[in-house]
C-alpha cells in the first residue's frame, strides 16, 4: 500500500511532546483561508514555483522533455533548477519507506518522550494507509500522535483510536457558519468527534488557531471552553498565533493568499487565560 | 657594556634576565629572566572588585617592553620595535628565538604552531600553598633545576609584594588585602581564600587556562550563595577575557559553583566553558544551561564525560581513574587532565583538504577503481602525517633543550618530584594534538567522485576536474544531488568513518617526543577560513580559496533532514577516535533549547557523539549584526571550538556563521 506524503520533518518541537518526527499528508477536506501549508490541500502530486529563488537561467526548460508545454510531473526541472526554485510536491512512499525513515530517530523519542506525528493535510483522508503506519509504529515501540481537523467519519476514528497514543485535534471556530465560510465546511462532524474523544477519555490536545477577525475574541474562546468543559477537559489546550510563514506557498502553487494580521502578544495572553 | 646591561639600558628585564649570567643554562636564564620582569613590570592598576591582579596582565599587555614571557613560546618579541631600540638587542633576541625549530608558515600549521596550552594544578595549590612548593623544591637535590625554580619563586613573591603594595596604596578593600597577605603562599581556608589564590595562580601562569573551576573550589564551598559567587566568577572572567584567556571545564559533580559559573558565563566570551555531562546530569543544570544559550553566547558547550574516559582508558591503560576523573579541557577545546599534562595542545595540524586536492589533481586519472583512488589518499595522509610528526618532535625537542616553561615547571605535576622541567618531559602525562581539518569537505567529495565518476560514470576524470574548476554549472548542480554527509545516510556516512578510522591509524606511525602519542583533534579555531585560502575548488562544490568546513558539522546548508540527522551522522564517524576533541556546531531556536537541548545531547551522546557546541541565533540577528555591529559589540558565538565577540570575526567568518544551517 502507498501514501501519498509532502513532508517528513525530523526534529519536530511543535507537534506533541518531545522531538517527534512529523509526517505530512498529503490531501485535505477543509480549507482553512489562513492555511500555511496549502501545498497539503489537494491529495495529488503538484509542481511548485517559487518565483523569489527564479534568476530566469533558463535550465528549467531547456531540460523539459516536453518543450514547457505541458507537465507531466517527470521533475527533470527541479534536478536542473541551480536555486531549487522548482519543487515537486508530494511523494508516494510505501509503509516502510515511512517507517525507515521514522524509526533512525528512535533513540531521540526514547530520550524526549517524543514520537511520531501523522499530520497533513488531513492524514485521516489516507486512513487504510495510515492505520497501517500506525500499526507499523506501534510494533516498533514508537509512540503515535495524529494531527487532525476531525472532519472524519468517526469509525475513522473506531479503527485508529488504539493505536493512537495522542490525538492533536484542531478546533478553528465555534460557530458553524463561520466554520463553513473560513474553512468550506460546517463544524458538526467535527464537534461531535471531538466530544467522542473527549467522552472516551483519549489521550488529546485542543489547538485552536487563533485568526485575527474570525476567531480572536473572547466569546469565541469561551464558547469553546464550555464545551470543553462539558464533555471532560483535554490535557492540553493550546492556542496558536496565525503567521503568514506559508504566504510564498500560495503564490509557488499559483494562487492568492488571504492575508490576516498576526495577533499581538498581548491578545494571544489574555485569550490564554480564558482556558 | 654587556649584553645583561644592553638590555638594561633599553628597558627590556626580561631579555636582561635571560643574559645576566653568562654561561648559564636555560633553567637559570628563564628563571632569572621571569623574577626580572616580575621585580619591575608595571603592574595594572587596582580599580574596584574583590580579586586582584585583575585586569590586562603584564605578560602580554605590557606595552613597556618589547621582551615578554608567554606561557606557550616562553617568550615574545615585538621585532620592530626592538629593533629601533637596538640592532645588537634584537641581534641576540634573534638568536635565542632561532634556537628552537619551527615550522611557522608550512600548509600544515592549521589551528595551532607549536602551541601548547595547559593550567596549573590549581587544587594542589589552594590546598598545600605555595609555601609547601617552597619547601618541596629546597628538597631536592642541588643544581640547576633546583636553583632555576627557587629564582622563580623569588620572582612570584617579588610580584606578589608589589601587588600587595599597590593595593594598600589604592586602598582596596581590607578583605581583599587580608587574603592576598596570605594567597597563595598558605592553604586556603574560605571560598573567597580560594578564589583569590585561583586569581593569583592564573596571572602567574600567564593567563591561559582556569581549570576545572566546581571541582577546584568545591572543598571551600561553605554557605556562600550563588548571587555571591556568581558576582565573584563574573569578576574572574572578566579578567579571563581582558587578557584573551582560554577554556574552563565545569561538571561532572554538579554544584552551587556549576550553577554560578555557568550564570557568570550567560552573555560571556570567555572563558570558553566546556561542561562535561553525564547521563544522571540533573534537570536544573539542562535548565541553567539553557538559559545561558538563550542569551546567544554559545556558552557552555557539552562534552561526553562517559565517552571521553572509556576511550582515554583505552589508549592510555596506565591511567589510573584518580587521575582521569581531572579531566578537564584547556586552549580552544582540548583534552587535559588538570595539573598533570603538557598535551601539545595545538602543536600542528593536518589539513586534509589540500592533501586531498593535491593528490586528486595528481592521481585520479589512474585509480581504476574508488578504492585504488581512496588507498592512495590514505597513503598520502600517512606520508604527511609522519612529515608533520618528525617537524612537531624537531620542535618539541628544542623547545625542551632551550625553552624551559618555568611556571608550569613548579606547577604542574610531576615537574618537581621528577626534577624535569616541563617541556622535557616532566608533566605526569605527554602528549600531542595534531588537528584535523578539512576532514568533511574531503569526505562530501569523496561521495561525489564516486557517485559521479566511480558509480554513474557522467563524466571521464579529466572532464570532472576540468568543469569543476570552470564551475561549471551543470556539474555543480550534479555535484550538489549526490548523497552527501549530513543527512543520516549510511552510505555517505560510511565513507567518514573509514577516513576518520584511517587518520588516526595514521597517527600511530609516530611517538611524540619526549614520550607518548599523538592524537586527533577537530577544532578549526579561526583557521578554516585561512586553510582553505591556497586550495582550489574541491568535488564538494568549494570554490577556489573558500573556508573549509568550520567542524565536524556538514557543510553549511549541505544537512537538510534537521539537527538529529546531523548528530546521528556525526556519531557514525566513531569521532571518540578524535579524542583530542571533534566538535561540532548546530543552530537552534529558543524554544528547541528549552524544550528539546538536554534529550537532544543525551541521545546524541549515548549514540557516540563526542562534543556539541549549540548557537542559538535567528539569522535575522546574525544579519543585523553584519550591518550595524556597532548595536551587537557583546554578542558572542561559538566558532571552530572557541568562543569569539561576533564583530571581531572577519566578513568571511560572519558569512560561514551566518550559512550555518538553522535547525
Amino acid at each position: 500500500m502507498m501514501g501519498t506524503i509532502f513532508n517528513i520533518q525530523r526534529f519536530c518541537t511543535d507537534d506533541g511532546p518531545g522531538i517527534r518526527t512529523t509526517v505530512f499528508f498529503k490531501g485535505c477536506n477543509l480549507h482553512c483561508a489562513w492555511c500555511h501549508n496549502p501545498e497539503s490541500q489537494q491529495g495529488r502530486v503538484q509542481m511548485m514555483y517559487f518565483k523569489n529563488k527564479c534568476t530566469g537561467c533558463g535550465k528549467c526548460k531547456e531540460k523539459c522533455p516536453n518543450g514547457f508545454e505541458f507537465c507531466t510531473l517527470c521533475g527533470r526541472c527541479t534536478i536542473y533548477c541551480p536555486n531549487d526554485a522548482r519543487e515537486i510536491c508530494g511523494k508516494e512512499y510505501s509503509a516502510d519507506e515511512v517507517l525507515a525513515e521514522i524509526i533512525k530517530d528512535k533513540a531521540y523519542y526514547e530520550n524526549s518522550d517524543g514520537g511520531v506525528t501523522f499530520s497533513g493535510g488531513e492524514c485521516m483522508l489516507q486512513i487504510d494507509f495510515l492505520e497501517e503506519m500506525l500499526k507499523k509504529c506501534k510494533e516498533n515501540g514508537i509512540r503515535t500522535a495524529v494531527d487532525t481537523a476531525g472532519h472524519i467519519p468517526h469509525e475513522f476514528f473506531e479503527r485508529i483510536s488504539p493505536l493512537t497514543d495522542l490525538f492533536l485535534y484542531d478546533v478553528k471556530c465555534f460557530d458553524t457558519k463561520k466554520h463553513k465560510e473560513y474553512t468550506g465546511v460546517g463544524n458538526e462532524l467535527i464537534l461531535d468527534n471531538l466530544k467522542k474523544l473527549l467522552e472516551a477519555n483519549k489521550a488529546l490536545r485542543v489547538r485552536i488557531p487563533v485568526i485575527p477577525t474570525v476567531n480572536d475574541t473572547g466569546e469565541e474562546m469561551l464558547s469553546i471552553k464550555k464545551f470543553l468543559d462539558s464533555y471532560g477537559r483535554p490535557e492540553k489546550i493550546e492556542l496558536l498565533p496565525y503567521h503568514s510563514m506559508g504566504e510564498h506557498k500560495y503564490a509557488a502553487l499559483g494562487k492568492e493568499a488571504a492575508l490576516f494580521s498576526v495577533p499581538s502578544e498581548e491578545k494571544m495572553k489574555q485569550l490564554r487565560e480564558i482556558f | 657594556m654587556t649584553d645583561f646591561e644592553l638590555f638594561l639600558s633599553v628597558n627590556e628585564p626580561f631579555a636582561a634576565g635571560l643574559f645576566e649570567f653568562e654561561g648559564a643554562s636555560p633553567m637559570i636564564r628563564f628563571a632569572n629572566a621571569f623574577k626580572r620582569f616580575w621585580e619591575s613590570a608595571p603592574l595594572s592598576p587596582y580599580k574596584e572588585g574583590k580579586l586582584y591582579p585583575s585586569g590586562r596582565n603584564l605578560f602580554t599587555f605590557c606595552n613597556e617592553y618589547t621582551v615578554k614571557p608567554h606561557y606557550s613560546n616562553g617568550f615574545e618579541v615585538n621585532w620592530g620595535a626592538l629593533s629601533k631600540k637596538s640592532e645588537r638587542a634584537c641581534e641576540l633576541m634573534r638568536r635565542e628565538y632561532d634556537l628552537v625549530a619551527k615550522f611557522y608558515g608550512d600548509p600544515h600549521t592549521v589551528g595551532g604552531m607549536c602551541w601548547t596550552h595547559s593550567f596549573p594544578n590549581y587544587s594542589r595549590v589552594l590546598s598545600e600553598g605555595l609555601d609547601s612548593y617552597a619547601k618541596r623544591v629546597e628538597a631536592l637535590s642541588d643544581g640547576d633545576f633546583k636553583e632555576g625554580l627557587l629564582i622563580l619563586l623569588d620572582g612570584i613573591r617579588a610580584y606578589h609584594t608589589r601587588c600587595l603594595e599597590h593595593l594598600c596604596e589604592q586602598g582596596a578593600p581590607s578583605e581583599l588585602i587580608a587574603a592576598l597577605e596570605k594567597m597563595p603562599y598558605k592553604p586556603a581556608e574560605s571560598f573567597y581564600e580560594a578564589f583569590v589564590s585561583q586569581n593569583f595562580i592564573y596571572y602567574v601562569d600567564g593567563c591561559d587556562d582556569i581549570g576545572p573551576l566546581d571541582r577546584t573550589l568545591l572543598p571551600y564551598y561553605k554557605n556562600e550563595s550563588v548571587d555571591e559567587m556568581e558576582a565573584l566568577m563574573r569578576e574572574f572572567f572578566r579578567n579571563v577575557d581582558i587578557n584573551d584567556g582560554w577554556s574552563g571545564t565545569l561538571g561532572p559533580d554538579y554544584n552551587e559553583i556549576t550553577r554560578a559559573a555557568i550564570r557568570a558565563i550567560k552573555n560571556g566570551r570567555r572563558p570558553n566553558l566546556q561542561l562535561l555531562v553525564t547521563k544522571d546530569m540533573p534537570d536544573w543544570v539542562w535548565e541553567e544551561c539553557a538559559a545561558s544559550l538563550a542569551s546567544s553566547c554559545g556558552q557552555p558547550a557539552f562534552y561526553n564525560c562517559e565517552l571521553y574516559k572509556q576511550e582515554l582508558r583505552q589508549l592510555m591503560p596506565e591511567l589510573p581513574e584518580k587521575d582521569l576523573a581531572r579531566i578537564a579541557f584547556g586552549g580552544c577545546t582540548e583534552t587535559m587532565f588538570e595539573g598533570l599534562s603538557n598535551v601539545g595542545s595545538d602543536d600542528a595540524g593536518i589539513n586534509t583538504a589540500l592533501i586531498f586536492s593535491d593528490y586528486m589533481r595528481r592521481e585520479l586519472e589512474s585509480a581504476e577503481t574508488y578504492d585504488d583512488f581512496y588507498r592512495g589518499l590514505v597513503a598520502d595522509i600517512r606520508r604527511v602525517f609522519r612529515e608533520v610528526a618528525d617537524l612537531v618532535n624537531e620542535n618539541r625537542r628544542t623547545r625542551a633543550l632551550y625553552r624551559p616553561a618555568l611556571p608550569r615547571t613548579l606547577l604542574i605535576d610531576d615537574c618537581i618530584e621528577s626534577e624535569t622541567e616541563f617541556n622535557a618531559g616532566g608533566a605526569r602525562y605527554v602528549y600531542s594534538l595534531i588537528n584535523i581539518a578539512g576532514a568533511v569537505n574531503v569526505i562530501d567529495s569523496l561521495n561525489v567522485i564516486r557517485e559521479l565518476i566511480y558509480e554513474k560514470k557522467l563524466y571521464t576524470k579529466k572532464e570532472f576536474i576540468e568543469l569543476m574548476d570552470a564551475r561549471d554549472p551543470d556539474f555543480l548542480l550534479a555535484a550538489k544531488k549526490c548523497i552527501s554527509y549530513g543527512n543520516d545516510n549510511d552510505k555517505a556516512d560510511t565513507v567518514g568513518t573509514q577516513l576518520v578510522s584511517d587518520i588516526r591509524d595514521a597517527f600511530d606511525q609516530r611517538d611524540c617526543f619526549p614520550r607518548g602519542r599523538f592524537y586527533p583533534v577537530a577544532n578549526q579555531f579561526t583557521t578554516y577560513a585561512d586553510a582553505g585560502r591556497n586550495i582550489p575548488a574541491t568535488p564538494d562544490g568549494r570554490a577556489a580559496g573558500e573556508p573549509l568546513c568550520d567542524s565536524l558539522g556538514a557543510i553549511h546548508n549541505n544537512d537538510r533532514k534537521g539537527a538529529t540527522a546531523l548528530l546521528n551522522s556525526v556519531a557514525k564517524l566513531d569521532v571518540k577516535k578524535i579524542i583530542g576533541t571533534p566538535t561540532t556546531n548546530i543552530r537552534l531556536s529558543k524554544k528547541q533549547l528549552y524544550t528539546s537541548l538536554s534529550s537532544l545531547v543525551t541521545t546524541f551522546f549515548e549514540r557516540g557523539g563526542m562534543q556539541l557546541q549549540v548557537s542559538c541565533l535567528s539569522r535575522e540577528e546574525i544579519l543585523d549584526a553584519m550591518e550595524h555591529p556597532e548595536n551587537y559589540s557583546s554578542l558572542v558565538v561559538r566558532i571552530g571550538g572557541f568562543s569569539e565577540y561576533f564583530t571581531r570575526l572577519s566578513p568571511e567568518l560572519q558569512q560561514t556563521v551566518l550559512e550555518r544551517t538553522e535547525h
